[in-house]
């Protein structure tokens, strides 16, 4: 054990399996806990289920390194599981999944510690997350969008509330039957643990700007349920936007080509019913085909790769 | 005894090892590469029966001595074997066009330099490698054309096939060598260092055929025999007898038509005669046969694609024209 000042900072090998040809892969948790007194709250912070998702790799270091230098007249009264790559041969290639490690791992929650390899490494992140009494899981997008710093809860309210804590963009609340069966989320839902699932940039980029609101808003949230104490409280940002499964307008293109959004749209924007969103042009035929709001709403979720198909999606909006 | 590279660090992993095998002592060196691409596991394969025979006779538990040095590569590129890709899966390079490498460069580079610093001192170099352009193959061993003494070894290999490579690729494209640039392979840039290169392909890929693999190490015991590497009785299974010594313009390509899915009808190191349907194109969509491939001359089967996805014209097989 690293001792630094009322901190107790581990670093762990929680789970190893051998590969051939000499490889490896280990699964490490930053374990911190309070020295002087018994946590009774204990938050797991998982990122890297899918390896092109980058940016909570950073947003863990950024945990990690003040939670061992904790500011004057702050205090650990929790403890913090990190886990910065909870996939690690995946992440080692920036792959989403490598198809000979099993597909998705996210799909496979809670794992099995007597089933395959990686039914092993979903049971060995899950009997960590599952003992916890909050759980985060930090993804980014896929390499096709951008999406604004977001959480996902099921729709209950203890977690909503928490989720407005972190004061991210958008609180996007699911009903517990559209939670998608095997992941990590859904299976510490059915356990009782609550689950957040943050959402934000694009992969393989790690975009510092979200990361830094998402890094500020877990510090917020754990000085809100008492996990940190001491620190300054940060004033209130603006209520993030609420989103349900009623009211995301998902724009998709209608051809295929190369998508281009307009040159002065940002995310975050507000946009009326009947903008411009982008178009979509064919360099071979020379056809553009323009891309329209269809009602009104702020935009949350922007297309970065340029290539589409019909069906592809290329922005959502929060309509309000 | 054990070497590796290192270290050659790699994100969310510890340091990545490629493995060295070396056994005996002196001269003369013969060097053995495998695994430079990661769907090549015949030939890691044949490293895996090298290294245990070679342990077996440091052991003294074998008929033979050792008088030379032996240097084992079974593995070069290791997260490609692991995920059953060809190239390195980072960033996709063939490892096998950045020789001979640069030791302050990309990961591929450092790879490259260490292994081409590992084998450029030895007498021999034989590197074992995997298909290429999707065509199993009947086993053979490839020299080039300058290197009179290195096509004396390929025939001790009695392998059924020693094929003669001129250097110079550029309007061969007739025929079997397809015009792919071979500056950074580690043949070329090993024969431009002096060092005599044997180039063995056998069987497919994605797969291990244990008796490629066995026909290949018996020869590679020859070899080493040859060399005075060690001394002893010849291996089992014996060598053929005459390999064919084989060019270019002996080899006839053979090409498919149509588009379509390849049902091959024949087998590797079968004898072909004139006429004779070797695959069929068929179309699954319709149900119907598209072509029926087949030979325009007598010949011996030496390659036969495994990839059941051809485009129009794809390669599809060669034969070695009877009467060379």
């Amino acid at each position: 054990m690293v001792a630094s000042a009322p901190v107790l900072f581990e670093r762990k090998q929680v789970f190893a399996l051998d590969l051939p040809f000499a490889q490896q892969i280990r699964l490490i948790n930053h374990r911190f806990e309070p020295r002087w007194r018994h946590a009774e709250q204990e938050v797991t912070i998982l990122t890297g289920l899918h390896g092109d998702e980058l940016d909570g790799g950073y947003i863990c270091h950024r945990l990690s390194q003040f939670l061992q230098r904790l500011p004057v007249g702050w205090r650990l009264e929790g403890a913090v599981n990190l886990l910065p790559s909870a996939n690690p041969l995946a992440g080692s290639l920036g792959e989403r999944f490598v198809p000979e490690a099993g597909s998705d791992l996210n799909r496979i929650f809670p794992g099995d510690p007597d089933g395959s390899e990686w039914e092993r490494l979903a049971a060995a992140i899950f009997a960590i997350a599952g003992r916890s009494t909050a759980c985060f899981d930090i993804h980014s997008s896929n390499s096709f969008l951008e999406e604004l710093p977001q959480v996902r809860v099921v729709h209950e309210p203890r977690l909503i509330e928490w989720a407005n804590c972190l004061g991210l963009d958008v609180v996007w609340s699911h009903s517990q039957h559209n939670w998608i069966a095997g992941t990590v989320a859904q299976a510490l839902f059915e356990r009782g643990v609550p689950a957040l699932v943050i959402e934000l940039g694009t992969g393989r980029r790690i975009h510092r700007g979200h990361c830094e609101r998402v890094f500020q808003g877990i510090l917020q949230w754990m000085l809100a349920v008492g996990v940190l104490s001491g620190g300054p409280v940060v004033a209130a940002p603006n209520r993030p936007l609420q989103a349900s499964e009623f009211n995301i307008v998902y724009i998709n293109a209608e051809t295929g080509g190369l998508f281009l959004p307009r040159p002065s749209l940002n995310l975050g924007e507000r946009l009326k019913r009947g903008s411009r969103v982008g178009q979509v042009i064919d360099p071979l035929s020379g056809q553009e085909a323009e891309v329209i709001a269809p009602l009104d709403g702020h935009l949350f979720t922007l297309r970065v790769h340029p290539l589409v198909y019909a069906g592809s999606l290329v922005a959502r909006l929060v309509h309000l | 005894m054990q070497k590796s590279l290192g270290p050659l660090l790699v994100p969310f992993g510890g340091p990545l090892n490629v493995a060295m095998q070396e056994f005996g002592r002196g001269r003369p060196v013969l060097s053995v590469v495998g695994g430079l691409h990661g769907d090549a596991y015949n030939g890691v394969y044949t490293c895996h029966l090298l290294i245990e025979w070679l342990r077996r006779q440091e052991l003294r538990q074998g008929p033979y001595q050792l008088r030379g040095k032996v240097r084992v590569l079974p593995a070069v590129n290791p997260p490609g074997l692991l995920l059953a890709s060809r190239h390195w899966p980072f960033d996709n390079t063939d490892l096998d066009r950045v020789f001979p490498g640069y030791a302050q460069g990309e990961t591929t580079q450092r790879l490259a330099s260490w292994v081409f610093e590992q084998v450029r001192h030895s007498d021999c170099c034989v590197e074992l490698h995997g298909p290429e352009n999707h065509l199993a193959e009947w086993p053979r061993v490839q020299v080039y054309h300058s290197q009179p003494r290195a096509l004396d070894l390929a025939q001790i290999l009695g392998l059924p096939v020693v094929w003669v490579r001129r250097r110079s690729t550029a309007k061969t494209a007739h025929c079997y060598e397809l015009p792919v640039r071979t500056q950074g392979t580690l043949a070329h840039n090993l024969s431009q260092a002096g060092v005599d290169v044997l180039v063995i392909r056998a069987g497919g890929g994605q797969a291990i055929e244990p008796e490629y693999c066995t026909r290949v190490f018996a020869g590679l015991v020859r070899l080493m025999l040859h060399m005075g590497i060690v001394l002893g009785p010849p291996p089992e299974p014996p060598g053929t007898a005459s390999p064919r010594v084989v060019t270019g313009t002996a080899v006839q390509p053979v090409h498919c038509r149509t588009p379509g899915l390849f049902v091959p009808a024949a087998v590797l190191g079968e004898s072909l005669a004139e006429g004779e349907v070797l695959a069929q194109v068929v179309d699954p969509l319709r149900g119907e046969t598209l072509e029926r491939v087949h030979t325009t001359e007598p010949g011996l089967l030496i390659a036969l694609r495994t990839h059941p996805v051809v485009m129009q014209g794809a390669l599809v097989a060669c034969l070695v024209r009877d009467g060379h």
